[in-house]
């Protein structure tokens, strides 16, 4: 858990133009101000528009590309900024993430994998999962390193309820 | 992270009382685990009714859990939200644990050759 000074309430400040359909997000790196950036992200699709499956997934996502930066780019420190730009364009939502932590191992996105059938229950892996979910639900996925800032890019598919 | 256990027959039965495992829980979760299961339950039932969502920090805590058990004793997952399912399903991983629609499906003798 990032210091107490760091866990401020109001570290979501969305930006919101939903006439435009684009909105910008930037929170710290921390657990709990990646959950309300979420939850931020979600709000903004409008209500028995979207299946709940599909909701779950963007949430599942979410969840693991932003954790991916909190613990690996900037490693559990709980200092830094996460940019996160929305747009909304049917069918999904296309998503723009920036952050100034540590880049990707090799300067790639890793591709995860998942459970292993061949394999016992206690045999498995215990990490990797993550970015082998955030492959299969993400799609025009793409990373880059540029002047100093990892940029994350990809579209999550929303259908109709 | 509060876990509630109970001996039921050959089975040991954890209650998972949090909303979500994830990486602001995982490591608590793992210690916690390790801690309710030094019984010699041959059969570890998590039931999961009350955890909304998890994500690949929870799942890998689980995976550790599952090591920590060994080959002689096994954990089964009971009751999982939809949104679980949905993590279960995305990293194949319900193909290679047990999971039970609910608690009384997963302690009926028929279960236990499964």
């Amino acid at each position: 858990m990032p210091p107490e000074n760091h866990a401020r309430q109001d570290t979501v400040r969305a930006s919101a133009a939903v006439a435009d359909s684009r909105i910008e997000i930037s929170f710290e790196a921390t657990n709990p101000a990646a959950r309300r950036a979420i939850r931020s992200i979600i709000g903004q699709v409008e209500p028995g528009t979207v299946s709940q499956e599909d909701i779950d997934v963007l949430e599942i996502a979410l969840a693991e590309v932003f954790n991916n930066i909190v613990e690996h780019a900037y490693q559990d420190t709980g200092r830094g900024q996460v940019d996160v730009a929305v747009e909304m364009r049917t069918p999904g939502m296309h998503f723009t993430i920036w952050d100034d932590g540590e880049p990707m191992p090799a300067g790639r996105l890793p591709g995860g994998a998942p459970a292993d059938p061949s394999l016992d229950a206690h045999e498995q892996a215990e990490g990797g999962y993550g970015l082998f979910m955030i492959r299969q639900l993400a799609r025009k996925l793409r990373y880059e390193r540029t002047e100093g800032r990892n940029r994350l890019s990809f579209r999550i598919k929303l259908s109709s309820a | 992270m509060n876990l509630r256990s109970e001996t039921r027959g050959i089975c040991l039965v954890v209650t998972v009382d949090a909303d979500r495992i994830d990486a602001a829980t995982a490591v608590q979760f793992k210690d916690d685990m390790r801690r309710a299961v030094t019984d010699t339950a041959e059969r570890v039932l998590l039931d999961l009714s009350a955890v909304d969502s998890i994500d690949s920090s929870g799942l890998g805590a689980i995976v550790s859990v599952m090591k920590y058990l060994g080959a002689d004793r096994r954990l089964e997952l009971v009751s999982l939200s939809q949104k679980v399912q949905t993590v279960f399903r995305l990293t194949r991983m319900d193909a290679v644990i047990t999971i039970h629609e609910n608690l009384e499906r997963a302690v009926e003798p028929a279960a236990r050759a499964s």
